[in-house]
């Protein structure tokens, strides 16, 4: 008998250098993460709110539903309610941005933020899903709020295996017309050779989306950001690797995204609540996103200086949003066709295409002849990044935009006794931006004059662009004290910097009366009023400062961590959807964060995860900088929310869960006028069984399973208009591996 | 950092950050004293995932293996691997091996778990 195979601990070549630190502290294994300072690092050393969701708890998440944001929201108590579409619009952490990564690169478009990432993840090829709360830099701008990791899976040692997930979905209240089937393969294995691959192929499909009435969901209940109805996709990842002697690896992977929805009708804004026109057929095309990040990694366990990590990376992103038509109040502003009668242009339709490129650099280097058991984290980012977007007629309707970031860091963490690690760094981050000129295309749009909804025609006018520069440093600072081997206190202070969606600020250039005309005389601006420079309009970066004071550990059959957290910022970025302002003011949120888990018998296991959050800013016009009014809905759309669940496994290996999900309400002033946009809470209950069928796992699940007709927070505060819930869904699915 | 927790029947052995120079050495003096243990016993291993051995310890691990296999079969009740990673084929390889109950897990309370139910159904 060979027992090579049987090896608990394999064999490393070489020995590496390691600390020496002498800590007999037990360590729980999910205490390991490599988000946080961008070096793998226990839990228990990070001044920050951690969270990680291993793969047993993705498949279990993935029985429900495919979505990332539904995973999220379920699991991390900071995280919004799912807004269940495409679209990531309003879906934020503690009120503000979630930098998303795969694989530590980030997915985003900073230049232009469209809100359209976690719905094109599929979980079939993720691993581990580790999040990070609180402001940061550490992997570009962005984290505003946080920044999660979906690590994707790893090729096992071995020939080929491969793993299959099949699934069918659908609405109890027509199930022959919203049946969304889902399949998806895995291949992988790793030679004696050291060559490893993975591939994941993942397609699923969608029809009609009912909410707990009965009612056919609109296809774009959000205004332009795409319904969760009608649609296909695909996903591709692949990945090659080499391991060579002495812990150096190579890696290079290809992840393809795909979705293309062809809404059936257009939206009716105008009523009580989002719903389809049926007497509006949809004439625009269809709602696409084509995308593809390529990435080539290194890696030395060994290198001279410590652990070396070296990440090239493109990203080509295709958006395509959708259309829709001149709709007063809440779709109140369009891009002109030229005629009144019918003000829509056929072009009133956008597609961004984003092309980024860049470099990550990370060294983790022991420091122990300065400090036994100190290490610091430092490295260096570059990224070219090329935005631009345009109208289906090919107008642009921002600035082109182009720029270059290059940023610098250090991150040092220091044992300061054998309970107490004490960790700080900084950031040096600057930004070269080139602003090209463009003509802002002619728009529709009407605002009350005097109790009469009044239209007017905002003409073409020229943005001056130019060359501009930003820069920044952001610090953090840190501690984890030991209470005991199981429970650590932790708390600190870390900061993010960003520059906030200038794509967004351009594409409002001159929307104000000064720039408006008469609709009987479109042309009615005088040469002075038809220019507008960059300049006069360009948002100021800001920097976010967060705070946080949390416990977290385990004892026994119970684990768990309770957070408090505020997080407050100068330049905050807000966007009205009655105004179609976007806005910079002071501001602050803050909230407390409990997960807690508890294995009643060895069968049984009991959880839950709440959060709580609110935030403040100042509304005025002067921006006095006075904090007076509630942060508007699509910041806080429900200040508590949160999951109670059970899971029991039988002793034949059948398992049960039972998850009961709610949200709040919120009735806040968001202006010194006293403005309030009601939002409705809600609470639902979802189940999953499984059981081994065949050598695999069969599962059936039920969300809502009482079919509440319910209000879905954060769709709903995106334009302050009702958007109701999904209603009562089945799914049936089989999952094998060979 | 290596350390054999003897509590009762359990025996907990734990390869985890942070690393040190002495971890093989500790690792594989750890392993004999597991297959010394007279009395009946449940084995729970816990690793990070980031100790490695050079190939000389690697060797003596698949020679631990080899020696001690009937001793381990006949007194450890059942084994509960934890680490990142694990897998039913990892679970599926070592029970090739032991013929005691047996999970390859990356969740430590789980493990415990399964642990208990089978020390209290002896």
């Amino acid at each position: 008998m060979r027992y090579s195979k049987y090896l608990l601990i394999p064999a490393l070549g070489l020995v590496s250098s390691q600390a020496s630190a002498q800590q007999r502290a037990p360590v729980t294994l999910d205490e390991v993460t490599v988000t946080a300072a961008r070096a793998e690092r226990a839990i228990s050393d990070i001044p920050q709110t951690v969270q990680v969701v291993p793969q047993k708890e993705i498949e279990e998440q993935l029985k429900q539903s495919g979505s990332a944001s539904a995973l999220l929201a379920k699991l991390l108590p900071g995280f919004s309610v799912s807004n269940q579409t495409i679209s990531g619009a309003s879906e934020s952490y503690r009120g503000r941005d979630l930098l998303v990564l795969m694989d530590g690169v980030p997915l985003s478009t900073p230049l232009r933020d469209v809100s359209r990432i976690l719905a094109l993840i599929d979980l079939n090829s993720v691993e581990r899903i580790e999040l990070v709360a609180g402001a940061s830099s550490l992997y570009g701008a962005g984290a505003t709020g946080g920044t999660v990791n979906f690590i994707t899976k790893k090729a096992q040692e071995g020939g080929p295996r491969v793993s299959v997930n099949t699934a069918l979905r659908a609405f109890t209240a027509n199930p022959g017309s919203s049946l969304a089937p889902e399949l998806s393969a895995t291949v992988s294995g790793k030679g004696a050779n050291g060559i490893d691959y993975l591939f994941v192929g993942s397609g699923r499909g969608a029809q009609k989306t009912y909410d707990g009435a009965g009612r056919e969901l609109p296809s774009d209940g959000m205004l332009g950001q795409g319904g969760g109805d009608r649609f296909v996709s695909g996903n591709f990842l692949g990945k090659i690797g080499y391991d060579f002697d002495g812990g150096k690896r190579i890696e290079a992977s290809i992840a393809q995204f795909y979705l293309d929805q062809t809404p059936k009708y257009l939206t009716d804004y105008a009523g009580p609540y989002a719903r389809p026109d049926f007497t509006k057929p949809y004439t625009g095309q269809s709602v696409l996103e084509d995308t593809r990040t390529i990435q080539l990694r290194y890696s030395d366990s060994n290198f001279i200086l410590g652990n070396l990590s070296i990440v090239g990376f493109y990203n080509d992103i295709k958006k395509r949003f959708n259309y829709s038509e001149f709709s007063y109040p809440y779709n109140s502003q369009v891009y002109y066709s030229g005629n009144p009668l019918s003000p829509t242009s056929p072009a009133n339709q956008t597609t961004l295409f984003s092309e980024r490129g860049g470099m990550n650099l990370s060294i983790d280097t022991p420091l122990d002849k300065i400090w036994n058991g100190a290490k610091v984290t430092w490295g260096t980012d570059v990224i070219h990044d090329k935005t631009w977007q345009t109208l289906t007629d090919g107008r642009d309707v921002f600035t082109p935009l182009s720029q270059v970031t290059t940023a610098g860091f250090a991150l040092v963490q220091v044992p300061i006794t054998d309970r107490l690690t004490a960790r700080g760094g900084i950031r040096y981050e600057h930004f070269d931006l080139k602003v090209d000129n463009f003509v802002r295309p002619a728009a529709y749009a009407a605002q009350p004059v005097g109790g009469v909804v009044t239209p007017f025609v905002l003409p073409p006018l020229n943005v001056i662009g130019g060359q501009y520069e930003y820069a920044s440093p952001t610090y953090n600072l840190g501690a984890t004290f030991k209470l005991n081997p199981s429970i650590d206190l932790f708390g600190g202070f870390s900061q993010g910097y960003a520059l906030p969606d200038v794509g967004a600020y351009t594409r409002r250039a001159g929307i104000a009366v000064a720039y408006a005309c008469p609709v009987a005389f479109p042309n009615c601006l005088p040469p002075a009023r038809q220019t507008i420079s960059y300049t006069s309009i360009a948002p100021e970066p800001q920097i976010v400062n967060n705070y946080e004071l949390g416990i977290r550990g385990g004892d026994g059959p119970y684990k768990g961590s309770i957070t408090g957290f505020v997080s407050t910022s100068e330049k905050g970025v807000t966007f009205d959807p009655v105004t179609n302002l976007i806005s910079q003011q002071k501001e602050i949120i803050y909230g407390i964060e409990y997960i807690g888990e508890m294995a009643i018998t060895s069968n049984f296991t009991l959880g839950t995860t709440i959060g709580y959050k609110e935030g403040r800013y100042d509304s005025s016009t002067v921006k006095d900088g006075i904090i007076d009014s509630w942060l508007p809905n699509n910041r806080i759309g429900s200040p508590v929310r949160g999951l109670i669940f059970g899971d029991y496994r039988f002793d034949n290996g059948i398992k049960l869960r039972v998850e009961g999900e709610g949200w709040s309400s919120r009735n806040r002033a968001i202006s010194l006028a006293n403005t309030i946009y009601p939002i409705e809470g809600g609470f639902t209950m979802n189940a999953a069984l499984s059981g081994p069928v065949y050598g695999g796992e069969a599962y059936a699940a039920v969300n809502n399973l009482f079919d509440v007709n319910v209000q879905n927070p954060t769709a709903t505060s995106v334009r302050n208009l009702p958007v109701y819930s999904w209603g009562r869904t089945v799914t049936v699915g089989y999952r094998k591996t060979f | 950092m290596v350390d054999l927790e003897i509590a009762g029947s359990l025996l907990t052995l734990r390869f985890l950050p942070p690393y040190t120079d002495t971890d093989e050495r500790d690792y594989l003096a750890a392993l004999v004293r597991v297959g010394q243990h007279a009395e009946p016993f449940e084995l729970l291993t816990v690793f990070g995932g980031g100790g490695k051995l050079s190939q000389a310890g690697e060797r003596e691990q698949a020679l631990w293996f080899k020696a001690t296999r009937s001793h381990i079969s006949a007194h450890c009740r059942a084994a509960a691997i934890v680490r990142p990673g694990a897998n039913k084929k990892m679970e599926e390889t070592f029970q090739k091996l032991w013929p005691m109950p047996l999970v390859a897990l990356e969740d430590e309370t789980a493990a415990r778990a399964f642990l208990a139910a089978h020390r209290d159904a002896t």
